[in-house]
């Protein structure tokens, strides 16, 4: 502590100092030290989420200088707070030819602990007892989780100090990002979450990416065309352990007996969780962007083909995307732009072969739960499955924006915006897979003087409007009518699998209609008194499902100063919401 | 879901060299589910298990399953910093804040916590 102080102390010191000996330089600079001192009671999680808030007395620096020697500029800024709150920047520009930036920051997040206990509220007291059927154990019960981020980011330009017939640029960015602390991970044991176990995962993570590229500009009286590559590769991994788990023995919860050997997938065992891949990512971007003064009309076209990979179990998505949009205000007191997009994802199915242990005792003794030879008399299907991804589609969107000059101080604005998503496996009615969107906004703003203010008021009046065919949904999420089931016992009666396909209902909280206004004002009464008004109402609705979501968010902000000493600003918010929802009663939830 | 924000600042000028300014943010925000209505029967279900020796209900009764998500939170931010120029190059600052997180209806644990902070700072500027 005492060398944190001194070590900060001196660096004010030496600015202070060597600032007077650059008082005739073009340098500015500006430097803060001192102390902080921290108190909590209770519970810090929620009161500083994103604060340190250590106990005690702790130094703290800050800085900020630009300036200019011959033909280098130079900025920078930077705060050490806490050892886990600081941030940092730098920038250098020699002779317009080489620029360097530098960034740094870190700070802390606290995390939930959730401590499960309201897994016992199934559990009922009194004449039927029911006691806890889902149970749990917290095994590092009460302790504090949290992450710390840093983000470190690097980047060089280069100007090619060569006569070209164009501007030639190239550029190195260089990132890396790494996040450390502990966390809550959570594992279930035995159908359905019959025994919960929390434990601490440490995390310890660490993301960097290279991007090299360059930037070819040509300018001349009749055009400005430039052409821009630039390629990213970015890897991700988990350097701390995943956590492990003894899954107990799947043992029946009334008998005791060892009834669902061949039922699960793993047993009597210790396996890892809550794992985090290694992965790479590479990508290439082109950009074209060009502009003719004599038609103030500008074109731009650009493209993007990434790859993802899993690089511990093989598995890729790969994504296209092509974007071109034409600006133009070539017609007076109209400016408009045409954009297009196209995107093609396409997410690796991989096949999943389930462990299909044999049973060792009992009805099924001898056989696999698919096997059918033994004499029971269910229902069986192959549990081995291709997971296909609902991620995979192409996705077309034809977007039209315009801003008309109505009169001096009104702008009318308005766009429309189409989108259609098509999946490659995945169905969001019984029987269609894709999603179709129309989306429209108009605008008017503003600026005038009304007669008794005499002052510029400055006013905006926004109403969007969404419709979507078949949003994303799940078309087995629920049972709707009545079926009869066999209840015989596990190898004569209705399956688990059955009563899931069973499911007829398609339900979302997505919303196929949607409409928002949204209206500011800022009125300036008096030279010493200015009233912001604010309003925002949202209203979601999708009838299929019964759900809708309505929202009002007004609010009112005065700015009064009635001395040239004194000021005053107070501002109200309200923020009302409600959502109507359908409930799905869970069966056979364990 | 509803909720207030209210923001209030003052700041006043006692002199060239003397500054001193108030602020404060509270929000009280809430959220409840309303009463859950089911189509069909509601009623309890007897469902006797003989061969595990008790008998369950299965319990249709949501009557009071809206009670558990009830949130009422209620924050407070609060900051007063007096600033003093010396001379033309340095400038003193003291700052306290206060930030305080009430959970107003804990269900699993309760979140409030207080927290004070004071800052001194000499600041030095060419």
């Amino acid at each position: 502590m005492m060398k944190k102080i001194g070590i900060i102390l001196m660096s004010f010191l030496c600015v202070v100092f060597l600032s007077n000996s650059w008082a005739d330089k073009d340098i500015n600079i500006e430097v803060k030290t001192g102390i902080h001192g921290v108190g909590v009671h209770e519970s810090k999680v929620k009161v500083g989420e994103y604060d340190v808030l250590n106990i005690g007395v702790q130094p703290d620096i800050s800085f900020f200088l630009n300036g200019k020697i011959n033909d280098l500029y130079f900025s920078g800024s930077g705060t050490y707070y806490e050892e886990e709150d600081q941030q940092y920047s730098a920038s250098v520009d020699i002779k317009r030819y080489l620029t360097q930036e530098f960034t740094y920051y870190r700070f802390k997040h606290w995390l939930d602990h959730d401590p499960l206990t309201n897994l016992y509220a199934a559990a009922t007291t009194g004449t039927n007892v029911i006691p806890p059927l889902v149970t749990y154990t917290d095994i590092e019960s009460g302790r504090d989780y949290s992450i710390v981020r840093s983000e470190r980011e690097s980047k060089t330009t280069l100007r090619i100090p060569l006569e070209l017939p164009f501007e030639l640029k190239t550029f190195f960015n260089y990132r890396t990002e790494a996040r450390w602390g502990e966390r809550q991970a959570l594992t279930m044991s035995k159908c359905s979450a019959c025994h919960v176990v929390s434990r601490s995962k440490r995390i310890d993570e660490y993301t960097e990416d290279y991007n090299p590229g360059f930037i070819a500009t040509y300018r001349s009286k009749k055009a400005r065309v430039s052409f821009s590559y630039e390629y990213l590769d970015r890897e991700f991994r988990e350097n701390a352990m995943a956590p492990e788990n003894y899954y107990d023995r799947a043992v029946h919860p009334g008998s005791g007996s060892n009834v669902f050997d061949d039922r699960v997938q793993y047993q009597n065992t210790k396996l890892p969780y809550a794992h985090s891949p290694r992965s790479r990512k590479y990508s290439h971007i082109v950009k074209l962007d060009s502009y003719v003064p004599s038609l103030s009309t500008g074109m731009f076209i650009g493209s993007v083909y990434s790859e993802t990979e899993n690089k511990e179990e093989d598995l890729k998505f790969n994504l296209k995307t092509i974007f071109t949009r034409l600006s133009s205000a070539m017609i007076p007191g109209l400016s408009f732009n045409v954009h297009f997009r196209y995107l093609d994802l396409a997410n690796q199915s991989i096949f999943v072969d389930t462990n299909e242990p044999v049973s060792n005792a009992g009805t099924n003794a001898g056989h696999t739960w698919a096997d059918p030879s033994h004499g029971g008399t269910y229902n069986t299907i192959d549990p081995d499955f291709t997971r296909n991804s609902a991620m995979s589609r192409r996705q077309y969107e034809v977007g039209l924006d315009m801003v008309y000059l109505l009169m001096k101080g009104i702008t009318l604005r308005g766009s429309y915006e189409w989108r259609e998503i098509k999946r490659d496996h995945y169905y969001v009615t019984s029987n269609d897979k894709e999603t179709k969107e129309h989306r429209a906004k108009l605008a008017i703003n503003a600026r005038f003087k009304p007669p008794v203010i005499e002052r510029p008021i400055r006013a905006t009046l926004t109403y969007k409007y969404k419709s979507i065919d078949a949003p994303f949904a799940n078309v087995k999420a629920a049972f709707k009518g009545e079926t009869t089931i066999t209840s015989n016992g596990a190898f004569s009666g209705t399956q688990y699998w059955e009563l899931h396909e069973m499911r007829n209902l398609t339900l979302t909280n997505l919303p196929t209609l949607t409409h928002e206004i949204r209206f500011d004002t800022t009125v300036p009464v008096y030279d010493r008194l200015s009233v912001t008004a604010f309003y925002r109402w949202i209203e979601e609705k999708n009838k299929a499902v019964e759900w809708a979501n309505k929202t009002h968010m007004p609010s009112l902000s005065i700015w009064y100063a009635p001395l040239d000493k004194l000021s005053f600003t107070v501002s109200y918010l309200y923020k009302y919401g409600k959502t109507n929802s359908l409930l799905c009663v869970p069966v056979y939830d364990g | 879901m509803e909720g207030h924000t209210g923001i209030f600042a003052i700041n006043y000028l006692f002199s060239k060299k003397l500054n001193f300014s108030i602020s404060s943010a509270y929000t009280d925000s809430k959220a409840h589910m309303e009463r859950i209505e089911l189509d069909g029967p509601t009623a309890a279900t007897q469902i006797d298990n003989g061969t595990n020796g008790f008998s369950r209900d299965y319990n249709y009764d949501f009557s009071e399953v809206q009670q558990y998500s009830d949130l009422h939170i209620r924050e407070l931010d609060l900051a007063c910093s007096i600033s003093y120029q010396i001379n033309k190059h340095f400038s003193l600052n003291v700052e306290y804040n206060y930030l305080y997180y009430g959970d107003a209806k804990p269900y699993l644990y309760d979140g409030t916590g207080r927290a004070h902070i004071g800052i001194f700072t000499l600041s030095y500027w060419q």
